[in-house]
């Protein structure tokens, strides 16, 4: 969420902190007032799992060194005991680092399984796309096996690339992403999408533009042609505005679909942070414009909404309930750069109320009834609306909303006996970028409970069944090496 | 009332007032530079205060660009928090406004516990809690004053509910379930709040008023329903 809503270095403190802080403030503070000069001080802060990790591995080792020294003191020749000692005590030290990490987790996580379950699938999938006889036509290899032949259009990788360029700055999924589009890929360099359809020049912009940062796409030799991909999309939204009524007519426009339209607000409210041949507030104010557009085609005519439901039959085919929360996501986007126009929050307050209606009111069990045995498009899109309205809620950090979501997506498609992790032959790439989706809110809402329950930015690490007996052996065996140790130190004094 | 104000925005992470202000019919008479640069040291605080052209109105900025890029070096100074540094920072600014002659100085914060946010905190002598009935918030009011506000000494703590459904607004709503859970919310936030450990008076309660537009209503509409409310308002409470 951070990432997304550029808080970072914003962060809440540890309730610890938070008493240290403030206690400290009032200090500094009085001090100030005295006209003595401020207090400059450090948060207490946890023992990161790290050092305490390498602080027993300091202790394990120095017992051990004293015991070979012990065993090389008493008993010279007797290297077999040495070894013995030495590998059973490496052993240890592993357990009890990994027990350590144990003792900081204080979260229950149930969908790291999920998550654990759903990685190979992913890797799968992108290892095939990268692979170096890769073709746009390539099997799909899943769990080993291929399943199919399958189409995957530029369409659906940039869209791949994109999803994966959400994940953390720097992590493994970002940076693959990142190597996709600018190192092992090239989409950047495919020439195709200069000439192919809005939708994947949008894409192919979006994904570009998510790696700006740092310089990346910057000092890329994608560089031309993110220009001439934005310049060339600039025109096409210039000649839909409508100077007259102040809005973008989508009839008037190569921008046809509601669904592009969304997309085209994401890419000029990503592009209004970075370099670009336009001006910043120019920029902002068309992609406010265009979601104003969009939004007023939802808008019931007699002035206040009345519910989703009389939405959507007015627009039944352009308006599902994903592009409502797919118009949070950039609406929360625009928020953050530009700070709260009471327009945006407006927009997004009444779009999340509507998408809360229609899950509490009308659909929630059809929403969350998924019947994975049968991959239609409505099952697609229905969940493709959990996905996003779990991340809407994520964001907005609406813990319960999220919570319960997640919970029951996570029940619907089953844990143990679910198909879902488990590769069918009808399934498709979208049902593949689904998991990467999925990844991302399961992530996304591990950050969330660690912040709500917490307070702390320990990363959950993986647990087992076998730790808490692991790191039983482990301290007895300490305790009795140090015992050994001490005895053998005392046995040394008295032969002394 | 004929009192110097100073409005400064110090969401730092979402700064939002140079765009309300600027899109208004009010203007700013003279350009300052941004908080931002005064709290990492690089202004004096002179040079951070918008007149305007309202009589003893005075406003302060955050700079939005600056946090935009991840490289920059202030960027790296305003996450270097829970030094104390912003917070000697800020008591400097108000002590300056202390020898102009400020009555109010208002810090605009941003939402949640933050390092900054403690920093408005320590150095205010009120604090106002703004709410909204809503069920995240009643959770989230609820977590922030056990966390925080109970563990401040000194302050005076208000609360006021904005965008609060009326009587004659849920009339409207077709769905009971809608109507029940308006209502829910707000006796939740007020519930809330008379359970705290720590005294919070609920001083106003604003209606819901569906805005479309940007304008500052207080200033260009006189007969509107919200300037109606926030003149009663600061009637109340100065």
């Amino acid at each position: 969420m951070s990432e997304i809503r550029g808080n970072k270095g914003f962060e809440s403190p540890s309730q610890e902190d938070l008493d240290d802080y403030l206690r400290q403030s009032r200090k500094s503070i009085t001090q100030m007032k005295d006209g003595k000069p401020p207090i400059i001080f450090k948060p207490k802060k946890a023992l990161p799992i790290k050092f305490l990790g390498i602080m027993l591995l300091v202790v394990v080792s120095s017992s051990l060194m004293l015991v070979g020294s012990f065993i090389d003191f008493d008993s010279p020749g007797n290297n077999n005991n040495t070894d013995k000692t030495t590998t059973e005590t490496t052993t240890m030290l592993t357990t009890t680092t990994t027990t350590t990490t144990q003792v900081e987790t204080t979260i229950p996580i149930d969908i790291e399984k999920d998550i654990t379950t759903s990685i190979p699938l992913v890797e799968a999938f992108i290892n095939t796309m990268i692979a170096p006889n890769h073709s746009l036509i390539n099997p799909i290899v899943i769990n080993g096996t291929i399943n199919r032949s399958q189409t995957i259009s530029d369409l659906e990788l940039f869209d791949l690339v994109w999803i994966l360029s959400q994940f953390d700055e720097n992590s493994e999924w970002w940076n693959l992403g990142r190597s996709l589009i600018f190192e092992k890929y090239l989409l950047w360099n495919k020439t195709s999408f200069l000439t192919e359809n809005l939708r994947t020049q949008l894409l192919a912009l979006r994904s570009m533009i998510a790696y700006s940062n740092d310089n990346i796409l910057l000092e890329s030799d994608a560089l031309e042609s993110y220009q001439n991909l934005t310049k060339q999309l600039w025109e096409n939204v210039s000649s839909a505005y409508d100077n007259v009524t102040g809005t973008f007519n989508p009839d008037n426009s190569t921008i046809l679909h509601t669904n592009d339209q969304i997309l085209f607000s994401q890419v000029l409210a990503k592009t209004a942070g970075h370099p670009t041949p336009f001006n910043f507030n120019i920029i902002t104010e068309k992609a406010i414009l265009l979601l104003n557009t969009i939004y007023t085609l939802t808008e019931p005519t007699d002035g206040l909404p009345e519910s989703f439901d009389h939405n959507l039959t007015r627009v039944s085919d352009v308006f599902y309930s994903h592009h409502q929360a797919a118009m949070i996501l950039v609406l929360d986007k625009l928020s953050s750069l530009l700070g709260s126009f009471s327009i945006i929050n407006t927009l997004a307050n009444r779009l999340n109320n509507y998408l809360t209606n229609i899950f509490l009111q009308q659909n929630w069990s059809i929403a969350f009834n998924y019947n994975q045995t049968s991959h239609n498009l409505s099952s697609k899109i229905v969940l493709t609306d959990q996905i996003l309205f779990i991340r809407v809620n994520i964001l907005q950090n609406k813990r319960n909303f999220a919570d319960y979501t997640i919970s029951t997506v996570k029940s619907s498609f089953g844990s143990e006996n679910s198909s879902y992790f488990t590769a069918n032959d009808d399934q498709e790439t979208q049902f593949l970028t689904d998991h990467v989706y999925l990844l991302l809110s399961f992530e996304e809402f591990l950050k969330l409970e660690t912040t709500a329950t917490t307070y702390t930015s320990t990363e959950p690490e993986e647990t087992s069944a076998e730790q808490p007996d692991a790191a039983g052996f482990a301290w007895e065996f300490t305790i009795i090496l140090t015992v050994l140790v001490f005895i053998s130190y005392r046995r040394r004094k008295i032969k002394q | 009332m004929g009192k110097k104000v100073c409005l400064v925005d110090f969401d730092l992470r979402a700064p939002s007032h140079q765009s309300l202000f600027t899109s208004s019919s009010f203007s700013i008479t003279s350009a300052a530079k941004s908080f931002t640069g005064f709290l990492v040291g690089n202004h004096e605080p002179q040079m951070v205060i918008n007149s305007t052209d309202r009589e003893n109105f005075y406003c302060v900025f955050s700079d939005i660009e600056i946090l935009q890029r991840k490289e920059s070096k202030i960027r790296t100074k305003l996450t270097q928090h829970g030094e104390g540094r912003i917070l000697a920072k800020l008591f400097e600014f108000v002590r300056y406004c202390n020898t102009q002659k400020f009555d109010f100085l208002i810090f605009d914060c941003m939402p949640g516990i933050t390092y900054r946010s403690l920093d408005a905190l320590v150095v205010s002598d009120k604090v106002m809690v703004v709410t909204r009935p809503v069920r995240s918030e009643i959770s989230g009011l609820r977590l922030v004053i056990s966390e925080c506000y109970s563990k401040l000494e000194g302050a005076k703590l208000f609360s006021i509910m904005n965008q609060v459904e009326q009587q004659e607004d849920l009339a409207h709503i077709p769905n009971s379930l809608d109507v029940n859970l308006a209502k829910e919310n707000v006796q939740g936030i007020t519930k809330c709040l008379e359970e705290s450990s720590v005294s919070i008076p609920l001083l106003y309660t604003f209606r819901r008023i569906p805005f479309v537009t940007e304008r500052i209503y207080v200033l260009d509409e006189k007969n509107h329903p919200f300037t109606i409310e926030i003149e009663d308002f600061c009637s109340k409470i100065l």
